[in-house]
């Protein structure tokens, strides 16, 4: 579980999270919404541990900077929306997933690589286990990245709007993969940018404003939300054909 | 991991291959039982060489020179001594080892030298101390300014080679001949004649101060060096303070074997500016170009001649009956 | 069909990295010995093998051996690989193609101090490999240090080298306006080389460059996450700031063994790793001792041609340097682009 108690991050004049109180439990698929430059991006930083903040962030009770780095590292793991991409094959991008689980020679056990080839497998990258990321379409080197952060296997997967700029068919199979791992005991925390796509996978939505959260719940219980009205100018209804896409969808 | 241990252990190898063989060699040298003369030479550095030694390397053009003066000679010298001047050294009586701004150490160590002669000016040469103390060679280290360090160089080289007529014949003489010739200065003048001494390359133009040959002889003439009281003037051009020192004389001394480059540099960047010409030395046409042999090489034994032309310019009254 | 040859052995040569690695090292043995029997001087084969077999040689052949082609060939080889390696950590941990020891202030810092010891202790000849070597560490040190104030990102460290840089070249200028005799210094200095290097400070810097060596070899496995860029680094449990401060330092050890010794000498930390990651790819695990011996063999490769080519006229071995390597570097880049376009 990870708890924040009145955390604060901001630089120069500008505070980006604003004495943000918030709990999110085991087992739980969350999805964060909010508007561009709400402090999403920042919120998953700092869960993460890579940022740093004023209040606390508890990882199942122990404070988060002050654990060691490998350790926190095989806890939480983090999907940035930007990335760079280096001219590696997707077999060894995998591979660095498995870094803070390595000792200091830095050398890939049989285990390190069963679990790369469980990534692979579960992201159906199988077969392009050898081929260089850079060569990929922007939908399979999206996976590929999933695979390594499913490789660290971490106990929450922290996630920046995985589905940005991808087909709709590539969005469902990544939600899809995210929804089997989180069945199989993974946290999954994702910001998300789809409403009507993180009402159907989350299984709970907190909605991040100004730098607070300022409205968490399950699905069913917000999708008629007035701030949710009040902030995107829209309320979620839930779909009455088995033929829809999503289980939600969007109305004035 | 494995390959990079291989590696070191190879490195390892070689490097201990050379420490043990380096005994031998120091020891093969100290062998000899020769007659063998102490000198201590311009650098205050003492060394050991043999009496009459047979193979003497020189890594300078003007002692390349100085060491046949004094009745040497010479199996190895750098290019510009047979190339760019003539000082009697043919190209099959002795081996090139080089440039002066980059001897060849190898051919050096080839020849097997007796002496080897460094400039003290040359970094190039400096660098070789090390490399020659361990070889088991020894050195001198030369510098030569004025007409006196000529002199004692002299001496030195003539009590290792022994040829002591030499130092009469290329010292003593020359000694003389300038003694006579200062003899002859004016006691008391009116006013002490300034120079300004600029060295000329074909990239621009530098000004002297001292520590060279030039201004050492004008400064034992007694003529006035603006650049010595105007240590601001540093080693770049001035125009400003030349202008208002507005000196007697201009002496210019050219680098480089282009003699016409030089000049062409030197009016291109001083005589182009019109503040030049309301010079005293420029109006009253007293801006002369020094020949290299007398003054950018070190004169030797044509010391006297140096002086004489100097002389005879600043006091033409008085020497030019000679 | 020529090009499908060319292509199928750039990409074996990419993959088959231990062949890359067995056929450097016999490359870099043979080139080691080939240039022991070469040079201005009429020395036989025959005398150089019976010198290392034991047997009696003549004294000049023992000089010339020992004084002037074993220091230099080991200082050209060892310096190479230090230069090369120390550019391709530099790189690495900048995020920068263009990085190279020059970036931070290393050449600048090291030429100050050498300058400053020609003038305040002239007559100790061997005070200048310290200098040399101190000034380089120092200047590092230093710009490494204002780079962690500013919390090191890796364009302040670039930033506060090219001020360091110029600042330390600013004054050797005014060292030599004032005191003139400084420029000889200078001079031997900038243009670098190997002609006059004996055994007496290879054997302090040896030690150090392999020290250099092992520690980038440990950090290979840190800077090939370091490419995932700073964030997906540190959410793998990567400490970034340490593991760049530790590349950016043992570059700095390595670029100032090489800079004591061999001066100024450009263009191998630029160029060599970009030749090795051509070549060998992206994982540092290899990458570090390939372009290690890559830039050893390169730099003694053009040291060796620099005194054999005119002999006894030697030509500064930068020129060497750029005749050889600019082309074939431009040469490994249109090719990678005509392979792009392909």
């Amino acid at each position: 579980m990870i708890e924040l108690q009145n955390v604060s991050i901001g630089y120069e004049n500008k505070s980006i999270i604003k004495n943000l109180s918030s709990a999110f439990s085991d087992g739980e698929f969350t999805c964060i919404i909010g508007k561009n430059g709400s402090g999403k991006s920042t919120l998953l930083k700092a869960m993460d541990g890579i940022l740093s903040y004023s209040g606390q962030i508890l990882l199942d009770n122990i404070e988060i900077m002050e654990l060691p780095r490998k350790e926190r590292a095989k806890k939480i793991s983090y999907l940035p929306q930007i990335r760079q991409i280096p001219d590696i094959e997707v077999q060894t991008l995998i591979a660095h997933g498995r870094f803070p689980h390595l000792g200091f020679s830095r050398t890939m056990t049989i285990e390190d690589n069963d679990k790369v080839l469980y990534a692979a497998d579960l992201t159906s990258v199988q077969d392009v286990l050898h081929r260089y990321i850079r060569e990929l379409s922007g939908g399979e080197r999206q996976r590929v990245y999933l695979a390594m952060v499913i490789a660290q296997d971490a106990e929450t997967i922290l996630l920046d709007e995985p589905t940005t700029y991808m087909d709709i068919n590539h969005q469902i199979e990544i939600m899809k993969i995210l929804s089997k791992l989180n069945k199989a005991g993974k946290n999954i925390i994702m910001v998300a940018h789809d409403l009507p796509q993180a009402f159907t996978y989350g299984s709970e939505i907190k909605i991040i404003h100004n730098g607070t959260i300022i409205e968490a719940g399950c699905p069913v219980s917000l999708c008629r939300s007035a701030k949710l009205k009040d902030i995107f100018g829209i309320t979620l209804e839930k779909s009455q054909s088995a033929e829809e896409l999503y289980e939600y969808h969007l109305t004035k | 991991m494995k390959k990079y241990l291989f590696l070191i252990i190879g490195i390892s190898f070689i490097l201990a291959g050379c420490t043990s063989v380096k005994y031998d060699a120091a020891l093969n040298n100290n062998n000899k039982t020769e007659d063998t003369i102490s000198v201590i030479d311009s650098s205050n550095h003492k060394l050991t060489v043999k009496k009459v030694p047979e193979k003497v390397v020189a890594l300078s053009s003007s002692f390349a020179e100085l060491w046949m003066l004094s009745g040497g000679k010479l199996a190895g010298v750098t290019s510009d001594a047979v190339s760019n001047r003539n000082i009697g050294i043919n190209q099959n009586d002795a081996e090139i080892v080089g440039t002066e701004m980059k001897p060849n150490s190898e051919k050096i160590l080839e020849i097997k030298p007796d002496l080897v002669i460094l400039d003290k000016d040359m970094t190039s040469n400096m660098a070789l101390t090390v490399m020659l103390d361990k070889a088991g060679i020894p050195y001198y280290i030369c510098k030569v300014e004025t007409l006196d360090d000529y002199l004692s160089a002299l001496k030195k080289f003539v009590s290792i080679t022994g040829e002591k007529n030499n130092y009469n014949e290329n010292g003593e003489k020359v000694k003389k001949q300038v003694d006579s010739l200062l003899k002859l200065l004016p006691n008391s003048n009116k006013k002490t004649p300034s120079a300004l001494v600029l060295r000329a390359y074909s990239s621009g133009v530098h000004v002297l101060s001292d520590d060279n040959v030039t201004c050492n002889i004008l400064d034992d003439m007694g003529v006035d060096n603006i650049a010595k009281s105007n240590k601001s003037l540093l080693k770049d051009l001035s125009i400003e303070a030349i202008i208002r020192d507005n000196p007697d004389y201009i002496f210019v001394v050219t680098m480089g074997s282009n003699n016409d480059n030089a000049i062409a540099s030197l009016k291109k960047s001083l005589i182009s500016n019109p503040a030049w010409n309301t010079l005293k030395a420029v109006k009253s046409n007293k801006v002369f170009i020094l020949p290299k042999e007398l003054f950018q090489y070190k004169p030797n034994n044509k010391w006297g001649d140096s002086y004489e032309y100097l002389l005879k310019i600043i006091y033409p009254e008085i020497y030019k009956t000679k | 069909m020529n090009i499908c040859l060319k292509s199928y052995i750039l990409k074996f040569i990419r993959q088959n990295k231990i062949t890359n690695l067995i056929v450097l090292l016999i490359v870099s043995i043979i080139l080691l010995i080939a240039s022991l029997f070469v040079g201005a001087s009429d020395i036989k084969a025959k005398e150089i093998l019976s010198f290392f077999a034991g047997g009696n040689v003549s004294v000049s052949a023992k000089s010339v051996i020992i004084y002037a082609r074993l220091p230099r060939i080991i200082s050209s080889y060892s310096c190479g690989g230090a230069l090369a390696l120390s550019g391709l950590l530099l790189q690495a941990a900048l995020n920068n193609p263009l990085a190279s020891p020059g970036i931070i202030g290393i050449n600048s810092g090291a030429g100050f101090f050498v300058v400053m010891t020609s003038i305040l202790f002239p007559s100790v000849f061997s005070a200048k490999f310290a200098a040399a070597f101190l000034g380089a560490i120092l200047t590092a040190l230093l710009v490494i240090g204002i780079a962690i104030k500013t919390r090191s990102s890796k364009s302040t460290i670039v930033m506060s080298g090219i001020a360091i840089s110029s600042l330390m070249s600013a004054g050797i200028n005014a060292v030599i306006t004032i005191k003139p005799e400084a420029v000889m210094d200078k001079t031997g200095f900038s243009i670098g080389g190997f002609s006059s290097v004996t055994m007496g400070p290879i054997e302090y810097i040896a030690p150090i460059i392999i020290i250099g060596l092992l520690g980038a070899y440990i950090l290979s496995s840190r800077l090939n996450i370091l490419l995932l860029g700073d964030e997906v680094a540190s959410s793998l449990g990567l400490n970034v700031s340490l593991c760049r401060f530790l590349t950016v330092s043992f570059a700095s050890l390595l670029a100032a063994s090489a800079v004591c010794i061999g001066g100024l000498i450009s263009f191998v930390g630029l160029i060599v790793p970009h030749i090795t990651r051509n070549i060998a790819g992206t994982d540092y695990k290899w990458l570090v001792p390939i372009t290690t011996l890559t830039g050893g063999c390169f730099l003694l490769l053009c040291d060796t041609l620099a005194r054999i080519i005119f002999s006894p006229y030697e030509i500064p071995v930068g020129i060497i340097l750029s005749f050889l390597g600019a082309p074939f570097f431009l040469y490994l880049l249109l090719s990678k682009k005509r392979r792009l376009e392909n």
